[in-house]
């Protein structure tokens, strides 16, 4: 699958502001309103980065907090000059899950007779920062569109089946579904740019 | 789970470079999958997570206020103020305690570190500002459950707590615990 969803459009959006890093900079000067806002933000991509890597609620939960403390401490070390803000929270959160994974006891391993031909080390990377980016940019969707899509991708439901729950016109969960699409396929051009 | 069928979803009246666009949303959000669902607990940011290194530091101001006063009773021999310091994931088993003593006329501050956990070997400890190492508190060598006397020639109301490193490293084994 194609990672960059970045294309050449006739009307590009304004240039893009790095939201987040305007949250991270208000952190660095100790804004406790900043960092909740950065939290809403963040709470769910990182929490599913880090049950996506250790696998056990409990661990995910800890590794939550353990980012969110790192933010807090090292808010001050983000150079906006060198990237937006997602992808250095990524790698914050991505630290802390692999700190806990180390932390555990090791475990003797049985070597293959043959190569393993899931994806690599790469890839598996690839598809993190993929979902990471996902996830945050469905925060971002009004709830309306976020709820049809969420019951149309991972709820199995038809759009008839998602008027029908909802309670609106099928046209309605149509348009919503569209525009929900076009507005996640804004945002993650947005952050490649 | 099942895939959503994307003509289904937008219709065939997108055609062109939005068609290829809303599908590149579409393999997104079947790539990525579904965002799990929430715990209760990660619902709002825990008060240990923004306040923790306020505390400390505000919890070192204290001590080191009351460490003036004490001094200034005429002092005593035991420790001033002592900190909890707990493994980071990167020693999750290791832990100590610091015990700082009343600061001298010369502005030192004596510490007596009992460290138990830490692989044999040389560290150091720092004070930390941000959360990050900034100023060594010097080293020494961990055997089994080690008795360390180090020294913090600061002030200390400037840090917001301890951490032990490898010397060299940034890398955080402990630091000082909320409290």
């Amino acid at each position: 699958m194609e990672l960059a969803l970045a294309s050449p459009r006739a009307a590009p959006p304004s240039p893009p502001v790095d939201a987040d890093g305007e949250l991270v900079a208000r952190v660095a000067r100790g804004d406790g309103g900043a960092f909740e806002a950065l939290y809403r933000r963040y709470v769910r991509p990182v929490y599913a980065l880090a049950l996506r890597r250790l696998g056990d609620r409990h661990s995910a939960e800890d590794a939550v907090q353990e980012t969110f403390a790192a933010v807090w401490r090292s808010a001050r070390t983000f150079r906006p000059e060198r990237g937006p803000a997602a992808p250095w929270l990524f790698s914050i959160a991505r630290n802390a899950a692999v700190d806990r994974l180390r932390a555990r006891a090791p475990v003797v391993a049985e070597v293959p007779d043959f190569p393993d031909e899931a994806a690599g080390p790469s890839a598996h990377a690839e598809a993190e920062w993929l979902a990471w980016r996902v996830h945050r940019a469905l925060e971002e969707l009004p709830a309306t569109e976020r709820e049809v899509i969420a019951l149309a991708y991972w709820g199995g439901r038809s759009q008839s089946e998602v008027a029908a729950q909802l309670g609106i016109p099928l046209g309605t969960v149509k348009t919503r579904t569209r525009s929900g699409l076009a507005r996640l396929a804004d945002l993650l051009e947005g952050e490649l740019e | 789970m099942k895939t959503p069928d994307f003509d289904a979803l937008v219709g065939d009246d997108v055609g062109g470079e939005e068609r290829a666009r809303l599908r590149r949303a579409h393999d997104a959000l079947v790539t990525a999958g579904p965002p799990p669902e929430l715990p209760a607990r990660l619902g709002q940011p825990r008060a240990s997570t923004r306040g923790r290194l306020l505390a400390l530091a505000a919890a070192i101001a204290v001590a080191a206020a009351f460490a003036g006063g004490w001094v200034a009773r005429g002092g005593g021999e035991g420790p001033d103020f002592t900190l909890a310091m707990r493994g980071t994931p990167a020693a999750a088993s290791a832990s100590a305690e610091l015990d700082v003593f009343a600061i001298d006329e010369a502005g030192n501050w004596p510490m007596e570190m009992t460290v138990s956990g830490l692989a044999d070997g040389r560290y150091e400890l720092v004070l930390t500002r941000g959360g990050e190492p900034v100023a060594s508190c010097g080293a020494f060598l961990v055997r089994g459950r080690t008795v360390a006397r180090l020294n913090a020639p600061y002030r200390l109301k400037e840090y917001d707590g301890w951490a032990i490193v490898r010397p060299g490293s940034d890398r955080i084994l402990l630091r000082t615990s909320e409290i």
